[in-house]
């Protein structure tokens, strides 16, 4: 569903994204993990066509992002990490404009609404508007909005940051149920264990460059094969991350920490 | 005071690094160039002010080299006109500046949580605001007054005194205006009443400005022409009786070294620096107690009723299992939601275009400016009615009919203006949601011309109807004075928002805690574009009138000068749009796409 052939961001001299080659399939769950920097955020702008790349491209469900960005968009969701909203719009006038833009059928649309904000406990507030919301508030929203026209793909920038527990749950929960009924999840996150019991792949980051992809196994061999693991069997997808990303920068941190 | 420095300090590194993204995309060339290209056109603009107050000041002073008592009362009331026009501008755009730098930089949240005492923050704010102000006010208000004093031969000394006079006129409107804004915020309890209050009171508060003029227009011209009664009441430059008003002692200030005025300093820079400067003051003094708690309360938006929510949720979570807001959950459940306009129609055009007018009708500043684009025009029909009426109008009926029409035209653009350079800006509060949907450019940009008629169209139908049923001015029909009006206005328009396709400013927030940071360039050279513009529609549109008088011209039938008239107007019209839309919409691919540009 998403293939992405030498994807490359420059920023001046700075390389935010290096030959990106990466192919998620359909009802897959892609992690997309890396350190602060490491260039996820730009690679999903790429992907969904809202930033231009400097080289390479993308295909979403065989539709050339570039040469049809409006066809590609059409068919996509998007979470970013900002959940930046019109502060002087009502969550339900917000998801209203949402689904215009989508072309979503007046009373499907409604429904739909009605059900995400029942479902995000936003319903009996849905009328105030989103400058009076708090961060993880307005995160749900953006969420909501996300699914409202029922993807085939969903981009989601760090989708949990600043939810309460059950409301990380219960977008957990929604994205196993989507990708049970097909839909293509791609989402960067910080939070390892997101990433190790959902994700069905993982791909790591850093520098713009794509250490290492794949399930739980994969990773524990590109990391032993990058250097001295003391129990790949044993390791957790943390031991995993700090190890492929610079296992020596955490060595000196520790180190620094024990005085 | 050295943290106000150093807060100023950030300001100014910020605006100049703010025509700069960090991405290489566009070349630092290119950027120049594009700078310099800006600055031409405001520098032309800026030559076309000054050498037409050149000129008329020239011819003023050589027809009347006779007595130039009556030059000099003629000299001081023009002055005055101006200097009271630099407090309207103000009041029409100074008002939402000051507001918007006081209470809704994004960078306050900051500042206050630091050990810095809000005076401190506040000076430098004002500050900002000042300087903000007066980018909007010199560049069209001191090139005439340059272009007045080099025709009128007036000393070196004027240049400066009369700049000095812009200056603290700039600050006194400011301070005065923060003062009052600061006061408002600590003590009305509601945000509504905040709002409703302050805008009222501006509103009046910019009427009573202009109906003084009226007034005092209205005294000049009882008076006469005549030149003995001139000369009379030159003998106090005709000032004498205003010496309390701002406005009076700006232009004492700006001719108190041009020594034939012999005005004295206590009735001119005194006043003027004292009642400045303490207004200042008395704003960070008055900071201390009623910043902080007016700055949270700004921050505030108004909460419906709040009623307990059950078991609901649970409900739900069970459900997800099945399917993920599918069609069986919620029946019967759900409270009933507002209406809104946004669903009317489903089309991705309606849906833009709601959106924004439904963000529009919450935003305070924008009635604001509606109630004084309604008020200034109140004062321009009945100041020309007059004016028509007493002068003889005679012969030049057909030259009248297309002046009247396009003086409408001038003031409805005003405002449409103002919301054609913000059309897309304001997206930029979340252009991620309108990047990641699939809009075609053209639906994008023909929804946002839509919304920057609006405003033009409102104002100019009124006006075109009051001019109708009010005044007895010679006048086009409504079925020739509308059309033609609203193609005006929609040109005017498109090249408007052409400006906000080629350089949106994202970072303005609406609303909210964002950086208000106005683009001053861009805003003035889409109102001297807008003002050539409406210049051009003009004259083509009234060759009909005025061709007879050119000799080479005189020839051609009346009927077929009419059809030229037409076909260039239209000529016009249908260039301007199409230049302004493509530029438009290639921009707008590029930012849909996220390219750098
Ligand atoms: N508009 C921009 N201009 C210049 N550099 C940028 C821009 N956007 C991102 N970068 C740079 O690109 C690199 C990758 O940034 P990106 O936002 O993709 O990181 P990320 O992996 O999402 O990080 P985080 O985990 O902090 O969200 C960073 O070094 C950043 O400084
Ligand atoms: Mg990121």
């Amino acid at each position: 569903m998403i293939t992405t052939y030498d994807l490359t961001k420059r920023f001046g001299d700075m390389l935010a994204v290096d030959s990106l080659d990466l192919s998620v399939g359909a009802g897959e769950i892609f992690g997309f993990l890396g350190p602060n920097g490491a260039g996820k955020t730009t690679s999903i702008n790429m992907m969904i066509g809202i930033l231009t790349p400097t080289g390479g491209r993308v295909e979403l469900a065989e539709i050339d992002v570039a040469k049809d960005p409006t066809k590609a968009k059409s068919i996509t969701g998007y979470v970013p990490d900002q959940p930046n909203l019109y502060e002087k719009l009502t969550a339900w006038e917000f998801l209203m404009f949402v689904a215009n833009l989508h072309k979503v059928e007046k009373g499907r649309a409604e429904k739909k609404a009605k059900n995400l904000l029942e479902m995000f406990e936003l319903i009996d507030r849905a009328d105030e508007q989103l400058g009076g919301y708090s961060h993880g508030m307005r995160q749900k929203v953006v969420i909501a909005s996300a699914l409202l026209h029922e993807p085939k793909i969903l981009f989601m920038d760090e989708p949990t940051v600043g939810l309460d527990p059950a409301s990380a749950r219960l977008v957990k929960d929604i994205l196993r149920e989507l990708a049970s009924e097909g839909v293509t999840v791609f989402m960067s996150t910080h939070i390892l264990e997101i990433a190790e019991r959902m994700c069905d792949r993982v791909g790591i980051i850093q520098k713009g460059r794509l250490l290492a992809v794949g399930n739980m196994d994969d990773l524990r061999q590109a990391a032993a094969a990058k250097g001295a693991m003391k129990h790949p069997e044993a390791s957790t997808l943390e031991d995993l991350f700090i190890e492929l990303t610079g296992g020596s920068d955490y060595a000196e941190v520790s180190r620094y920490l024990e005085g | 005071m050295d943290r106000t420095l150093l807060i100023l300090g950030v300001e100014l590194r910020q605006a100049f690094r703010a025509g700069s993204s960090a991405d290489g995309k566009s070349s630092r060339a290119k950027r120049i160039a594009r700078n310099i290209m800006g600055y031409a056109v405001l520098l032309t603009i800026a030559v076309f002010m000054g050498r037409g107050a050149y000129n008329i000041a020239a011819n003023l002073s050589e027809e009347l080299a006779a007595c130039p008592n009556v030059v000099r009362t003629v000299w001081v009331n023009l002055m005055s006109g101006l200097s009271l026009g630099i407090f309207i501008m103000f009041f029409m755009t100074g008002v939402s500046v000051v507001y918007q730098t006081l209470y809704e930089s994004g960078d306050l949240k900051f500042l206050l949580s630091t050990p810095t005492p809000a005076g401190s923050v506040v000076a430098a704010k004002l500050i900002v605001a000042l300087v903000r102000n007066l980018m909007a006010i010199v560049p069209f208000m001191y090139p005439v007054w340059v272009g007045y004093g080099a025709g009128s031969g007036a000393p070196v000394s004027f240049y400066i005194m009369s700049l000095l006079a812009i200056v603290f006129a700039a600050l006194l409107f400011t301070a005065v205006v923060a003062i009052f804004v600061m006061l408002v915020m600590r003590i009305i309890p509601t945000q509504k009443m905040r709002q409703i209050i302050m805008i009222g009171s501006l509103a009046v508060g910019f009427a009573f400005v202009v109906v003084f003029q009226v007034f005092n227009a209205k005294m000049a011209r009882s008076n006469g022409l005549d030149t003995a009664q001139l000369a009379q009441a030159a003998q106090g430059w005709g000032l004498g009786n205003t010496w309390y008003l701002p406005h009076v002692w700006v232009v004492k200030t700006a001719l108190l070294t041009t020594s034939e005025f012999g005005f004295s300093f206590a009735e001119s820079l005194l006043p003027l620096a004292v009642t400045a400067v303490g207004a200042f003051a008395s704003v960070i003094g008055l900071s201390t107690k009623a910043f902080l708690a007016g700055w949270s309360a700004a921050r505030e938006v108004e909460k419906g009723r709040k009623k307990p929510n059950g078991r609901r949720r649970r409900r739900a979570l069970l459900r997800i299992g099945r399917k993920v807001a599918g069609d069986d959950l919620a029946e019967g459940v759900s409270p009933a939601l507002s209406d809104t306009m946004i669903r009317r129609h489903v089309s991705q055009g309606w849906g833009i275009f709601a959106k924004d007018l439904t963000i529009l009708m919450r935003q305070p500043v924008i009635w604001y400016s509606v109630l004084v684009a309604l008020v200034a025009s109140g004062f321009y029909i009945y100041n020309m009615s007059y004016g028509m009426r007493s002068g003889d109008v005679g012969s030049m009926v057909g030259l009248m009919k297309d002046i009247v029409l396009f003086v409408l035209v001038m003031m409805s653009t005003i405002s449409s203006s103002q919301m054609a350079g913000m059309c897309i800006s304001m997206d930029g509060e979340s252009l991620w949601a309108i990047r990641s949907m699939p809009i075609e450019p053209g639906t994008y940009y023909n929804s946002k011309m839509a919304l920057a008629m609006l405003p033009g169209s409102a104002v100019f139908t009124v006006l075109a109807l009051a001019m109708t049923f009010v005044s007895d001015l010679p006048q086009y029909p409504l079925y020739v004075s509308l059309p033609v009006g609203y193609a005006a206005i929609s040109m005017l328009g498109s090249i408007g928002l052409m400006f906000d396709a080629i350089k949106p400013n994202f970072t303005i927030r609406m609303s909210g805690a964002g950086g208000p940071k106005r683009d001053a360039s861009k805003a003035l050279i889409s109102m001297g574009v807008s003002l050539v513009g409406t210049f051009l529609l003009g004259v083509a549109f009234a060759f009909k009138g005025y061709y007879s008088s050119f000799s080479i011209l005189a020839g051609i039938d009346r009927q077929v000068a009419t059809c030229i008239s037409v076909i260039a107007f239209t000529a016009i019209v249908v260039a301007g749009h199409v230049v302004a839309r493509s530029i438009a919409i290639g921009n707008i691919k590029r930012m849909l796409r996220g390219e750098s540009n």
